[in-house]
Protein backbone atom coordinates (compact mmCIF):
# COMPACT_ATOMS: atom_id res chain seq x y z
CA UNK A 1 0.00 0.00 0.00
CA UNK A 2 1.52 3.30 -1.08
CA UNK A 3 0.01 6.83 -1.02
CA UNK A 4 -3.36 6.80 -2.76
CA UNK A 5 -3.18 3.09 -3.42
CA UNK A 6 -4.41 0.28 -1.22
CA UNK A 7 -4.34 -3.48 -1.54
CA UNK A 8 -7.54 -5.49 -1.52
CA UNK A 9 -7.78 -7.28 1.79
CA UNK A 10 -9.14 -10.36 0.10
CA UNK A 11 -7.24 -10.84 -3.15
CA UNK A 12 -4.38 -8.39 -2.69
CA UNK A 13 -5.02 -6.45 -5.89
CA UNK A 14 -3.61 -2.94 -5.74
CA UNK A 15 -6.46 -0.44 -5.92
CA UNK A 16 -6.36 3.30 -6.46
CA UNK A 17 -8.32 5.38 -3.98
CA UNK A 18 -9.99 8.33 -5.67
CA UNK A 19 -10.96 9.72 -2.30
CA UNK A 20 -7.45 9.29 -0.96
CA UNK A 21 -7.40 9.19 2.85
CA UNK A 22 -11.11 10.07 3.05
CA UNK A 23 -12.05 6.69 1.68
CA UNK A 24 -12.95 4.50 4.64
CA UNK A 25 -14.54 1.59 2.79
CA UNK A 26 -14.41 0.34 -0.78
CA UNK A 27 -14.89 -2.59 -3.08
CA UNK A 28 -12.25 -4.44 -5.06
CA UNK A 29 -12.44 -4.08 -8.81
CA UNK A 30 -11.14 -7.63 -9.21
CA UNK A 31 -12.93 -9.77 -6.62
CA UNK A 32 -15.80 -7.34 -5.74
CA UNK A 33 -15.09 -7.80 -2.04
CA UNK A 34 -16.18 -4.98 0.26
CA UNK A 35 -13.68 -4.05 2.95
CA UNK A 36 -12.80 -1.22 5.32
CA UNK A 37 -9.54 0.58 4.69
CA UNK A 38 -8.69 1.07 8.35
CA UNK A 39 -7.85 -1.42 11.08
CA UNK A 40 -11.06 -0.96 13.10
CA UNK A 41 -12.99 -3.60 11.20
CA UNK A 42 -11.29 -6.36 9.30
CA UNK A 43 -14.50 -8.01 8.06
CA UNK A 44 -14.73 -8.62 4.35
CA UNK A 45 -18.19 -8.72 2.80
CA UNK A 46 -19.08 -10.51 -0.36
CA UNK A 47 -22.41 -9.56 -1.88
CA UNK A 48 -24.76 -12.18 -3.22
CA UNK A 49 -26.50 -9.64 -5.41
CA UNK A 50 -25.01 -7.77 -8.30
CA UNK A 51 -26.08 -4.64 -10.13
CA UNK A 52 -24.80 -2.32 -12.78
CA UNK A 53 -24.86 1.38 -11.93
CA UNK A 54 -26.60 3.57 -14.50
CA UNK A 55 -23.99 6.21 -13.67
CA UNK A 56 -20.62 4.39 -13.75
CA UNK A 57 -18.05 5.01 -11.00
CA UNK A 58 -15.90 7.97 -11.96
CA UNK A 59 -18.59 9.68 -14.03
CA UNK A 60 -18.67 13.42 -13.50
CA UNK A 61 -21.75 15.58 -13.58
CA UNK A 62 -22.79 19.10 -12.71
CA UNK A 63 -25.67 19.62 -10.31
CA UNK A 64 -26.58 23.16 -9.27
CA UNK A 65 -23.33 24.37 -10.81
CA UNK A 66 -21.20 22.03 -8.69
CA UNK A 67 -19.19 19.30 -10.42
CA UNK A 68 -19.56 15.99 -8.63
CA UNK A 69 -17.84 12.69 -9.29
CA UNK A 70 -19.58 9.39 -8.74
CA UNK A 71 -17.54 7.65 -6.04
CA UNK A 72 -19.73 4.78 -4.94
CA UNK A 73 -22.89 2.90 -5.78
CA UNK A 74 -25.09 0.86 -3.45
CA UNK A 75 -28.28 -1.12 -3.77
CA UNK A 76 -30.36 -0.96 -0.60
CA UNK A 77 -33.39 -2.92 0.47
CA UNK A 78 -35.97 -1.85 2.99
CA UNK A 79 -36.27 -4.50 5.67
CA UNK A 80 -40.06 -4.51 6.17
CA UNK A 81 -41.54 -4.25 2.68
CA UNK A 82 -38.40 -5.40 0.86
CA UNK A 83 -38.44 -2.79 -1.90
CA UNK A 84 -35.07 -1.86 -3.35
CA UNK A 85 -33.52 1.37 -4.47
CA UNK A 86 -30.12 2.58 -5.56
CA UNK A 87 -27.88 5.30 -4.20
CA UNK A 88 -24.88 6.98 -5.76
CA UNK A 89 -22.27 8.61 -3.55
CA UNK A 90 -21.10 11.87 -5.14
CA UNK A 91 -18.07 13.91 -4.18
CA UNK A 92 -16.80 17.40 -4.77
CA UNK A 93 -13.53 18.47 -3.08
CA UNK A 94 -15.03 21.79 -1.94
CA UNK A 95 -18.65 20.88 -1.29
CA UNK A 96 -18.05 17.44 0.21
CA UNK A 97 -20.25 14.45 -0.46
CA UNK A 98 -23.84 14.14 -1.58
CA UNK A 99 -26.12 11.40 -2.87
CA UNK A 100 -28.30 10.61 -5.80
CA UNK A 101 -31.10 8.26 -4.87
CA UNK A 102 -33.01 6.39 -7.55
CA UNK A 103 -36.18 4.32 -7.17
CA UNK A 104 -38.06 3.07 -10.21
CA UNK A 105 -36.49 5.75 -12.37
CA UNK A 106 -37.34 8.56 -9.96
CA UNK A 107 -34.41 10.56 -8.66
CA UNK A 108 -33.61 12.68 -5.61
CA UNK A 109 -30.47 14.71 -5.06
CA UNK A 110 -29.63 14.54 -1.34
CA UNK A 111 -26.96 16.34 0.63
CA UNK A 112 -26.06 16.46 4.35
CA UNK A 113 -27.05 19.57 6.28
CA UNK A 114 -25.83 20.88 9.59
CA UNK A 115 -29.13 22.36 10.72
CA UNK A 116 -31.72 20.37 12.58
CA UNK A 117 -34.93 21.43 10.84
CA UNK A 118 -37.14 19.60 13.31
CA UNK A 119 -35.28 20.73 16.41
CA UNK A 120 -37.78 18.88 18.60
CA UNK A 121 -40.53 21.15 17.35
CA UNK A 122 -43.63 19.63 15.83
CA UNK A 123 -45.07 16.18 16.19
CA UNK A 124 -43.42 12.88 15.43
CA UNK A 125 -44.95 12.89 11.98
CA UNK A 126 -44.53 16.49 10.92
CA UNK A 127 -42.65 19.73 11.46
CA UNK A 128 -42.54 23.15 9.92
CA UNK A 129 -39.25 24.63 8.84
CA UNK A 130 -38.81 27.94 7.04
CA UNK A 131 -42.57 28.25 6.58
CA UNK A 132 -42.74 24.87 4.85
CA UNK A 133 -44.55 21.98 6.45
CA UNK A 134 -42.85 18.61 6.14
CA UNK A 135 -44.79 15.39 6.69
CA UNK A 136 -43.33 12.04 7.62
CA UNK A 137 -43.54 9.81 4.56
CA UNK A 138 -41.60 6.80 5.70
CA UNK A 139 -39.67 5.37 8.58
CA UNK A 140 -37.54 2.37 7.78
CA UNK A 141 -34.48 0.26 8.30
CA UNK A 142 -32.47 -0.94 5.35
CA UNK A 143 -29.65 -3.26 4.37
CA UNK A 144 -27.05 -2.98 1.66
CA UNK A 145 -27.48 -5.69 -0.95
CA UNK A 146 -24.66 -4.58 -3.18
CA UNK A 147 -21.94 -1.95 -3.16
CA UNK A 148 -19.38 -0.81 -5.66
CA UNK A 149 -16.73 1.91 -5.50
CA UNK A 150 -15.50 3.97 -2.58
CA UNK A 151 -17.22 5.32 0.48
CA UNK A 152 -16.33 7.92 3.09
CA UNK A 153 -18.07 5.88 5.75
CA UNK A 154 -18.81 2.24 6.31
CA UNK A 155 -21.95 2.20 4.22
CA UNK A 156 -22.80 -1.42 5.06
CA UNK A 157 -22.60 -1.06 8.83
CA UNK A 158 -24.13 2.42 8.97
CA UNK A 159 -27.06 1.35 6.80
CA UNK A 160 -27.67 -1.68 9.00
CA UNK A 161 -27.47 0.26 12.25
CA UNK A 162 -29.57 3.30 11.49
CA UNK A 163 -33.26 4.06 11.52
CA UNK A 164 -34.28 6.38 8.73
CA UNK A 165 -37.01 8.98 8.67
CA UNK A 166 -38.05 10.88 5.57
CA UNK A 167 -40.21 13.98 5.78
CA UNK A 168 -41.44 15.41 2.50
CA UNK A 169 -42.72 18.69 1.13
CA UNK A 170 -42.43 18.08 -2.61
CA UNK A 171 -40.10 18.68 -4.31
CA UNK A 172 -38.06 18.72 -1.09
CA UNK A 173 -37.41 16.17 1.59
CA UNK A 174 -35.56 16.03 4.85
CA UNK A 175 -33.98 12.74 5.80
CA UNK A 176 -32.89 11.78 9.29
CA UNK A 177 -30.58 8.87 10.00
CA UNK A 178 -30.42 7.91 13.66
CA UNK A 179 -28.11 5.32 15.14
CA UNK A 180 -27.18 4.65 18.75
CA UNK A 181 -24.49 7.29 18.72
CA UNK A 182 -25.14 9.55 15.76
CA UNK A 183 -27.75 11.62 14.03
CA UNK A 184 -27.48 12.93 10.48
CA UNK A 185 -29.89 15.25 8.76
CA UNK A 186 -29.96 15.40 4.98
CA UNK A 187 -31.95 17.52 2.60
CA UNK A 188 -33.11 16.35 -0.78
CA UNK A 189 -34.78 17.64 -3.89
CA UNK A 190 -36.54 15.82 -6.70
CA UNK A 191 -34.69 15.62 -10.01
CA UNK A 192 -36.35 14.52 -13.21
CA UNK A 193 -34.63 11.81 -15.27
CA UNK A 194 -33.96 14.43 -17.93
CA UNK A 195 -32.17 16.62 -15.39
CA UNK A 196 -30.03 13.68 -14.24
CA UNK A 197 -29.20 12.69 -17.81
CA UNK A 198 -28.29 16.27 -18.66
CA UNK A 199 -26.23 16.70 -15.49
CA UNK A 200 -24.09 13.62 -16.18
CA UNK A 201 -24.18 13.89 -19.98
CA UNK A 202 -25.60 10.42 -20.42
CA UNK A 203 -28.39 9.41 -22.81
CA UNK A 204 -31.78 9.31 -21.12
CA UNK A 205 -32.26 5.71 -22.24
CA UNK A 206 -29.22 4.73 -20.16
CA UNK A 207 -31.19 5.55 -17.03
CA UNK A 208 -33.82 3.24 -15.56
CA UNK A 209 -37.26 3.94 -17.07
CA UNK A 210 -39.38 6.15 -14.88
CA UNK A 211 -42.35 4.40 -13.34
CA UNK A 212 -45.15 6.15 -11.54
CA UNK A 213 -44.75 9.37 -9.63
CA UNK A 214 -41.97 9.93 -7.14
CA UNK A 215 -42.97 10.65 -3.57
CA UNK A 216 -41.14 13.97 -3.90
CA UNK A 217 -42.24 14.79 -7.44
CA UNK A 218 -44.02 18.15 -7.37
CA UNK A 219 -47.33 18.78 -9.06
CA UNK A 220 -46.13 20.84 -11.96
CA UNK A 221 -48.23 23.80 -13.00
CA UNK A 222 -47.10 26.83 -14.90
CA UNK A 223 -48.85 29.12 -12.46
CA UNK A 224 -48.91 29.49 -8.72
CA UNK A 225 -51.83 28.29 -6.64
CA UNK A 226 -52.09 31.74 -5.07
CA UNK A 227 -52.42 33.36 -8.51
CA UNK A 228 -55.27 31.03 -9.40
CA UNK A 229 -57.08 31.90 -6.18
CA UNK A 230 -56.45 35.61 -6.61
CA UNK A 231 -57.68 35.61 -10.19
CA UNK A 232 -60.76 33.61 -9.26
CA UNK A 233 -61.41 36.14 -6.51
CA UNK A 234 -61.12 39.03 -8.98
CA UNK A 235 -63.64 37.47 -11.37
CA UNK A 236 -66.05 36.62 -8.55
CA UNK A 237 -65.81 40.18 -7.26
CA UNK A 238 -66.45 41.63 -10.72
CA UNK A 239 -69.54 39.47 -11.12
CA UNK A 240 -70.77 40.36 -7.65
CA UNK A 241 -70.23 44.05 -8.37
CA UNK A 242 -72.03 43.75 -11.70
CA UNK A 243 -74.95 41.96 -10.05
CA UNK A 244 -75.15 44.74 -7.49
CA UNK A 245 -75.26 47.33 -10.28
CA UNK A 246 -77.91 45.37 -12.18
CA UNK A 247 -80.00 45.23 -9.01
CA UNK A 248 -79.64 48.99 -8.53
CA UNK A 249 -80.50 49.77 -12.14
CA UNK A 250 -83.45 47.39 -12.41
CA UNK A 251 -86.70 49.36 -12.33
CA UNK A 252 -88.95 46.40 -11.38
CA UNK A 253 -91.83 48.47 -12.63
CA UNK A 254 -95.30 46.97 -12.29
CA UNK A 255 -96.82 47.46 -15.72
CA UNK A 256 -100.03 45.60 -15.00
CA UNK A 257 -101.85 43.92 -12.15
CA UNK A 258 -105.37 42.61 -12.04
CA UNK A 259 -107.75 40.04 -10.69
CA UNK A 260 -109.88 37.72 -12.78
CA UNK A 261 -113.02 35.80 -11.82
CA UNK A 262 -114.56 32.85 -13.56
CA UNK A 263 -117.93 34.59 -13.60
CA UNK A 264 -116.45 37.33 -15.78
CA UNK A 265 -116.16 34.85 -18.61
CA UNK A 266 -119.25 34.92 -20.77
CA UNK A 267 -119.17 34.25 -24.49
CA UNK A 268 -115.46 34.59 -24.73
CA UNK A 269 -113.50 31.94 -22.88
CA UNK A 270 -110.47 34.05 -22.26
CA UNK A 271 -109.43 37.26 -20.57
CA UNK A 272 -107.70 40.18 -22.19
CA UNK A 273 -105.62 42.60 -20.17
CA UNK A 274 -105.48 46.27 -20.97
CA UNK A 275 -102.54 47.42 -23.06
CA UNK A 276 -99.33 48.28 -21.27
CA UNK A 277 -96.09 49.75 -22.49
CA UNK A 278 -92.61 48.33 -22.03
CA UNK A 279 -90.35 51.35 -22.33
CA UNK A 280 -86.98 49.62 -21.99
CA UNK A 281 -85.81 47.58 -24.94
CA UNK A 282 -84.69 43.98 -24.39
CA UNK A 283 -85.47 43.62 -20.74
CA UNK A 284 -87.08 40.95 -18.68
CA UNK A 285 -90.72 40.47 -17.83
CA UNK A 286 -91.91 38.59 -14.78
CA UNK A 287 -95.49 37.45 -14.39
CA UNK A 288 -96.54 36.47 -10.87
CA UNK A 289 -99.79 34.54 -10.62
CA UNK A 290 -101.81 33.75 -7.55
CA UNK A 291 -104.86 31.56 -7.29
CA UNK A 292 -106.45 30.60 -3.95
CA UNK A 293 -106.42 26.89 -4.74
CA UNK A 294 -106.96 24.50 -1.84
CA UNK A 295 -106.49 20.84 -2.64
CA UNK A 296 -107.04 22.00 -6.16
CA UNK A 297 -105.28 23.23 -9.28
CA UNK A 298 -105.34 26.11 -11.70
CA UNK A 299 -103.92 26.20 -15.20
CA UNK A 300 -103.72 28.95 -17.78
CA UNK A 301 -102.11 29.58 -21.10
CA UNK A 302 -100.89 33.11 -21.70
CA UNK A 303 -100.18 34.95 -24.88
CA UNK A 304 -98.10 38.12 -24.65
CA UNK A 305 -98.90 40.00 -27.79
CA UNK A 306 -96.94 42.82 -29.35
CA UNK A 307 -99.63 45.12 -30.68
CA UNK A 308 -97.31 46.75 -33.20
CA UNK A 309 -96.22 43.69 -35.14
CA UNK A 310 -98.52 40.89 -33.97
CA UNK A 311 -95.75 38.76 -32.51
CA UNK A 312 -96.94 36.48 -29.75
CA UNK A 313 -95.02 34.84 -26.97
CA UNK A 314 -97.05 31.94 -25.63
CA UNK A 315 -96.41 30.33 -22.29
CA UNK A 316 -98.37 28.43 -19.68
CA UNK A 317 -98.47 28.11 -15.94
CA UNK A 318 -99.96 25.54 -13.62
CA UNK A 319 -100.59 26.13 -9.95
CA UNK A 320 -101.55 23.39 -7.55
CA UNK A 321 -101.67 23.14 -3.82
CA UNK A 322 -102.60 20.10 -1.77
CA UNK A 323 -102.56 19.50 1.94
CA UNK A 324 -103.73 16.88 4.38
CA UNK A 325 -103.33 15.13 7.69
CA UNK A 326 -101.86 11.67 7.76
CA UNK A 327 -100.38 9.43 10.43
CA UNK A 328 -100.53 12.13 13.05
CA UNK A 329 -98.86 14.85 11.04
CA UNK A 330 -99.98 17.38 8.51
CA UNK A 331 -98.46 17.70 5.08
CA UNK A 332 -98.71 20.00 2.14
CA UNK A 333 -97.24 20.25 -1.31
CA UNK A 334 -97.28 22.83 -4.04
CA UNK A 335 -98.13 26.49 -3.72
CA UNK A 336 -100.91 28.92 -4.44
CA UNK A 337 -98.42 31.08 -6.33
CA UNK A 338 -96.49 30.67 -9.53
CA UNK A 339 -94.17 32.78 -11.60
CA UNK A 340 -93.24 32.95 -15.24
CA UNK A 341 -90.19 34.71 -16.59
CA UNK A 342 -89.74 36.04 -20.10
CA UNK A 343 -86.27 37.01 -21.30
CA UNK A 344 -85.23 39.85 -23.59
CA UNK A 345 -88.61 41.34 -24.45
CA UNK A 346 -88.37 44.19 -27.00
CA UNK A 347 -89.84 47.57 -26.11
CA UNK A 348 -93.39 48.19 -27.29
CA UNK A 349 -97.04 48.12 -26.42
CA UNK A 350 -98.40 44.76 -25.33
CA UNK A 351 -101.39 43.05 -23.87
CA UNK A 352 -101.86 39.53 -22.57
CA UNK A 353 -104.55 37.07 -23.56
CA UNK A 354 -105.23 34.56 -20.80
CA UNK A 355 -106.91 31.21 -21.44
CA UNK A 356 -107.67 29.80 -17.98
CA UNK A 357 -108.77 26.38 -16.80
CA UNK A 358 -110.16 26.31 -13.30
CA UNK A 359 -110.29 23.34 -10.97
CA UNK A 360 -113.05 22.57 -8.53
CA UNK A 361 -112.78 25.19 -5.82
CA UNK A 362 -110.81 28.23 -6.86
CA UNK A 363 -112.71 30.38 -9.29
CA UNK A 364 -110.36 33.33 -9.51
CA UNK A 365 -106.75 34.28 -9.95
CA UNK A 366 -104.70 37.44 -9.87
CA UNK A 367 -101.71 38.47 -11.90
CA UNK A 368 -98.89 41.02 -11.50
CA UNK A 369 -96.67 41.84 -14.46
CA UNK A 370 -93.30 43.39 -13.64
CA UNK A 371 -90.92 44.83 -16.16
CA UNK A 372 -87.11 44.94 -15.90
CA UNK A 373 -86.55 42.64 -12.93
CA UNK A 374 -83.04 41.61 -11.83
CA UNK A 375 -81.93 38.06 -12.57
CA UNK A 376 -80.23 36.37 -9.63
CA UNK A 377 -79.81 32.89 -11.05
CA UNK A 378 -77.30 34.11 -13.67
CA UNK A 379 -75.09 35.33 -10.84
CA UNK A 380 -75.00 31.92 -9.19
CA UNK A 381 -74.44 30.12 -12.49
CA UNK A 382 -71.59 32.45 -13.47
CA UNK A 383 -69.97 32.09 -10.05
CA UNK A 384 -70.28 28.32 -10.22
CA UNK A 385 -68.75 28.24 -13.70
CA UNK A 386 -65.82 30.37 -12.52
CA UNK A 387 -65.27 28.04 -9.58
CA UNK A 388 -65.14 24.98 -11.84
CA UNK A 389 -61.52 25.63 -12.80
CA UNK A 390 -60.11 25.95 -9.26
CA UNK A 391 -62.36 23.10 -8.10
CA UNK A 392 -60.96 20.93 -10.90
CA UNK A 393 -57.46 22.03 -9.97
CA UNK A 394 -57.92 21.00 -6.34
CA UNK A 395 -59.62 17.71 -7.24
CA UNK A 396 -56.67 16.85 -9.49
CA UNK A 397 -54.26 17.86 -6.76
CA UNK A 398 -56.13 15.75 -4.20
CA UNK A 399 -56.04 12.70 -6.48
CA UNK A 400 -52.32 13.09 -7.13
CA UNK A 401 -51.58 13.61 -3.45
CA UNK A 402 -53.71 10.59 -2.58
CA UNK A 403 -51.71 8.46 -5.02
CA UNK A 404 -48.45 9.91 -3.73
CA UNK A 405 -49.29 8.87 -0.18
CA UNK A 406 -50.85 5.53 -1.07
CA UNK A 407 -47.56 3.72 -0.41
CA UNK A 408 -46.87 5.49 2.87
CA UNK A 409 -47.71 4.21 6.34
CA UNK A 410 -48.25 7.80 7.42
CA UNK A 411 -50.67 9.05 4.79
CA UNK A 412 -52.78 12.03 5.86
CA UNK A 413 -55.35 10.91 3.27
CA UNK A 414 -55.91 7.33 4.34
CA UNK A 415 -56.73 5.95 7.73
CA UNK A 416 -56.38 2.31 8.66
CA UNK B 1 -48.92 37.35 -9.46
CA UNK B 2 -46.25 37.35 -12.12
CA UNK B 3 -46.33 37.53 -15.89
CA UNK B 4 -45.52 33.81 -15.95
CA UNK B 5 -48.56 33.16 -13.76
CA UNK B 6 -50.75 35.12 -16.16
CA UNK B 7 -49.33 33.18 -19.10
CA UNK B 8 -49.95 29.92 -17.27
CA UNK B 9 -53.50 30.97 -16.51
CA UNK B 10 -54.29 32.32 -19.98
CA UNK B 11 -57.00 29.75 -20.66
CA UNK B 12 -58.62 30.43 -17.30
CA UNK B 13 -58.43 34.18 -17.97
CA UNK B 14 -60.05 33.66 -21.38
CA UNK B 15 -62.72 31.45 -19.81
CA UNK B 16 -63.33 34.00 -17.06
CA UNK B 17 -63.65 36.85 -19.55
CA UNK B 18 -66.16 34.86 -21.62
CA UNK B 19 -68.21 34.09 -18.50
CA UNK B 20 -68.01 37.68 -17.31
CA UNK B 21 -68.86 39.07 -20.77
CA UNK B 22 -71.81 36.72 -21.09
CA UNK B 23 -72.98 37.69 -17.63
CA UNK B 24 -72.87 41.40 -18.49
CA UNK B 25 -74.65 40.82 -21.80
CA UNK B 26 -77.32 38.68 -20.11
CA UNK B 27 -77.83 41.28 -17.39
CA UNK B 28 -78.10 44.10 -19.91
CA UNK B 29 -80.61 42.28 -22.10
CA UNK B 30 -82.68 40.54 -19.45
CA UNK B 31 -81.54 37.13 -20.65
CA UNK B 32 -82.07 34.45 -18.05
CA UNK B 33 -79.69 31.57 -18.76
CA UNK B 34 -81.78 28.88 -17.14
CA UNK B 35 -85.44 29.67 -17.58
CA UNK B 36 -88.03 27.10 -16.63
CA UNK B 37 -90.74 29.08 -18.39
CA UNK B 38 -91.12 27.38 -21.75
CA UNK B 39 -92.19 29.79 -24.44
CA UNK B 40 -93.34 29.50 -27.98
CA UNK B 41 -93.31 32.33 -30.49
CA UNK B 42 -95.98 32.89 -33.06
CA UNK B 43 -96.73 35.62 -35.53
CA UNK B 44 -100.38 36.61 -35.87
CA UNK B 45 -101.30 37.36 -39.45
CA UNK B 46 -104.46 38.59 -41.10
CA UNK B 47 -105.63 40.57 -38.17
CA UNK B 48 -105.09 44.01 -36.83
CA UNK B 49 -103.69 42.34 -33.79
CA UNK B 50 -104.99 44.64 -31.17
CA UNK B 51 -107.37 42.62 -29.06
CA UNK B 52 -107.99 39.03 -28.28
CA UNK B 53 -111.27 38.91 -30.11
CA UNK B 54 -109.26 38.41 -33.26
CA UNK B 55 -107.53 35.27 -32.09
CA UNK B 56 -108.47 31.68 -32.23
CA UNK B 57 -109.80 30.07 -29.12
CA UNK B 58 -106.92 28.08 -27.70
CA UNK B 59 -108.63 25.82 -25.21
Amino acid sequence: MTGDNINCKKCGTTLQRRGKAMTLAMTCQSCNAYFRTGPWNKDIDNFVHSALPALPIGTKGKIENVVYEVMGFVVKQETKYHYKWREYLLFNPYMGFAFLSEYEGNWNFIWPVEENPKDNIGSETSFTYKEQKYLLYQKYRAAVLFAKGEFFFDVVDITASTVNYEFIAPPFLYGLEISDDSMLWTKGEYLSPNEVAAAFSVPINMLPPKQGRSYTQPIVTNFSEKSLLNLTGVFLFLILLSQFLFNQLASEKVVYQGKFELVQLSDQKFFVTPSFTLAENLTSLEIDIHSPVDNDWFYAEFSLLNEANGEEIIFSKEIQFYKGYEDGSSWSEGSTRGSAFLSSIPAGTYHINIYPEFGFTAKSFSMVVKHDVPIYSNYFIASFCLLLFPIGFYIRKRIIEGNRWSESDYSPYHSE
Amino acid sequence: MTIDDLKGLKFFILFGLIIFGSFIYAGATGWKWVNFTKTQKEKTTGTRATRGVYYRYHK
